[in-house]
């Protein structure tokens, strides 16, 4: 029956019509709410558009070229801010949650209680997670100042601020990427270590010829979610620095224009633009690394 | 040589568990750290916030039930979350059915353009000016439905679609060679069948909507309809140096999701982190 189904070109008894009406609420929704303000934002960033349509012109490149010298100097640190971020969180985020992963992965009787606990700050929202931690960087009355008599404004400190709240990010983040680690981990088939024990390979040698090239798909995987996460965000500056102390990451800085109206929304819709090439080109230039760096494994 | 093997093991033993507890301490400290400092009142906390609270004193969740609206915040929290849900779900499972079928010509391409959207750049600016000059819900509780009812709509689809893929084909044209009407067939038929993954889904979006601070913050201006996460933010702001009572703040918000997460930690985990995997 399904046989001969699958032949037919179309479903003898499904009417196309319903199925069709089916689909509907759902590409409506997804071209309302991401193709249109996409293709809308493009449009507004060649406006001096400003909350009002009536008298709006269009300027041309005009936000464009503004980008790089009108907007206070804020938007191109901005970029390096999230730059700095990223670099700060992906690797180490990579040799935390693998190094996790290995541990819980070992099959020790209670793996499962560790392995919840660690992924437990991704069912805990931000404004929990920033609000606690900045009781831990309180410079006065937190167990780092008070514990370890570590002398410093954390979260108020110019140079390292940012530092400060990649380790909250690390902290809240790890375990995501460690459950996807061990699911890589466990796809890798036992055979090979008995092969390699056999063969009286060192745990060493084993991790780095065994282990981690076998693993590539889950490091894609995290890398991936890492470097795209670590691009927009805009949250955690939002609730422990509000952008200051050197923290104005790109993400919070498009939203901080929007809502606070300190550029016309013309100039944050070009922002915006911008952003989308910047993230576009890194995560094209990841993926051309990965796929390079497979075909000569 | 056994006794060896064996006492080599057990000290291996030893010492894995000694770096994952210290590692499952350094997780839950935080959250140990702010249900003590929410059990002390001001003065013991300026004169030693990090000594154990000397009792179960909950005059701090008390003051913070009145001033956070927990009650209100709460049911609103609740009755967005809902409404985003019930459209999310149906939504996404009315499309996935059709699509993984192929039930119609051209399906493969709609499928491929709904997916392809999560990479279309998104708008703040643009999403404000649809909701506002175009839906006239800006600043009501219904632009927040829109938002997190069609938000993650990919994923959904992408899951289901996947999902409905293992269901078998026979039971369907059985069905439909009897009479039964399409859309029944999917929520009558289908959806029991999918009852699993649609749980999963509506749990991970459950959990999602609750922590969700920006979305309310920024497309509900009516501060009578402020969601837990946002009136947390905005406590911060009030009481910003009384660590004690906004400790009791924090908790309130996240007790209800930890206690959710140990009763389906299973399904939270491996329903959030198979949507990375599958794609």
């Amino acid at each position: 029956m399904a046989g001969i189904l699958k032949k037919l070109k179309t479903h003898p008894v499904v009417n196309p019509a319903w199925a069709i009406l089916g689909v509907l609420p759902a590409v409506l929704a997804v071209t309302l709410f991401s193709l249109f303000p996409a293709a809308l934002n493009l449009v507004i960033s060649f406006t001096d558009y400003n909350g009002v349509a009536a008298g709006t012109k269009f300027i041309g490149f005009g936000n464009y070229a503004s980008f790089f010298t009108v907007i206070n100097n804020q938007v191109l640190p901005a970029f390096w801010t999230t730059i700095k971020y990223s670099l700060l969180m992906v690797v180490p985020l990579q040799i935390i949650s693998l190094g996790a992963a290995l541990l819980v992965n070992k099959g020790l009787k209670g793996s499962n209680l560790f392995r919840a606990v660690f992924f437990m700050p991704s069912i805990l929202g931000a404004v929990v997670i920033c609000a606690s931690w900045k009781l831990i960087f309180d410079p006065l009355d937190g167990p780092l100042a008070r514990y370890f008599h570590i002398d410093s404004a954390f979260l108020g400190d110019e140079r390292f601020a940012l530092v400060y709240i990649a380790v909250i990010a690390l902290w809240a983040s790890f375990g995501y990427s460690m459950v996807i680690y061990i699911a890589g981990l466990q796809n890798i088939p036992r055979d090979y270590y008995e092969a390699a024990m056999i063969d009286g390979a060192s745990p060493r040698a084993t991790f780095f010829r065994i282990t981690l090239p076998l693993l590539k798909p889950a490091v894609t995987i995290c890398l991936w979610i890492a470097i795209s996460g670590t691009l927009g965000m805009a949250d955690y500056i939002m609730l422990t620095t509000g952008g200051g102390h050197n923290t104005m990451t790109i993400g919070y800085y498009i939203f901080t224009s929007v809502i606070g109206n300190t550029v016309s929304q013309g100039q944050s819709a070009a922002t915006a633009i911008y952003f989308f090439l910047f993230v576009t080109a890194i995560m094209l230039a990841f993926n051309f690394l990965m796929k390079r760096r497979s075909t000569e494994l | 040589m056994s006794v060896m093997t064996r006492n080599k093991r057990i000290a291996r033993n030893v010492a894995l568990y000694a770096a994952l507890t210290a590692v499952l301490l350094f997780m839950l400290y935080p959250i140990l750290l702010i249900l003590n400092i929410s059990l002390k009142t001001y003065q013991e906390y300026l004169v030693s916030p990090l000594s154990v609270a000397r009792g179960l004193r909950f005059d701090n969740y008390k003051l913070v039930w009145r001033d956070m609206k927990v009650l209100s915040r709460a049911l609103t929290t609740l009755w967005t979350t809902a409404a985003a849900l019930i459209l999310n779900t149906v939504i996404s499972l009315l499309a996935a059915f059709p699509l993984s079928r192929a039930h119609f010509k051209g399906s493969g391409k709609v499928y491929l353009y709904s997916l392809a959207s999560m990479f279309f750049p998104g708008s703040l600016v643009a999403t404000i000016i649809l909701l506002r000059d175009a839906l006239f819900v800006y600043g009501s509780p219904p632009a927040l439905i829109l938002m997190w009812g069609t938000g993650s709509l990919q994923l959904n689809i992408f899951m289901l679609y996947n999902f409905i893929k293992s269901l078998p084909r026979d039971l369907d044209d059985a069905a439909f060679i009897d009479g039964c009407g399409y859309f029944r067939y999917i929520f009558t038929i289908a959806m029991p069948l999918m009852l699993p993954i649609v749980t999963t889904l509506m749990l991970l979006k459950t959990i999602g909507c609750w922590n969700d601070f920006l979305s309310p913050y920024i497309y509900v201006l009516d501060p009578d309809f402020r969601t837990l996460s946002t009136g947390l933010y905005l406590f911060m702001g009030e009481r910003a140096t009384e660590w004690n009572v906004y400790a009791a703040a924090i908790f309130t918000v996240a007790a209800p999701m930890i206690a959710l997460y140990i009763f389906t930690q299973r399904f939270v985990i491996s329903g959030m982190v198979s949507g990375a995997l599958k794609g």
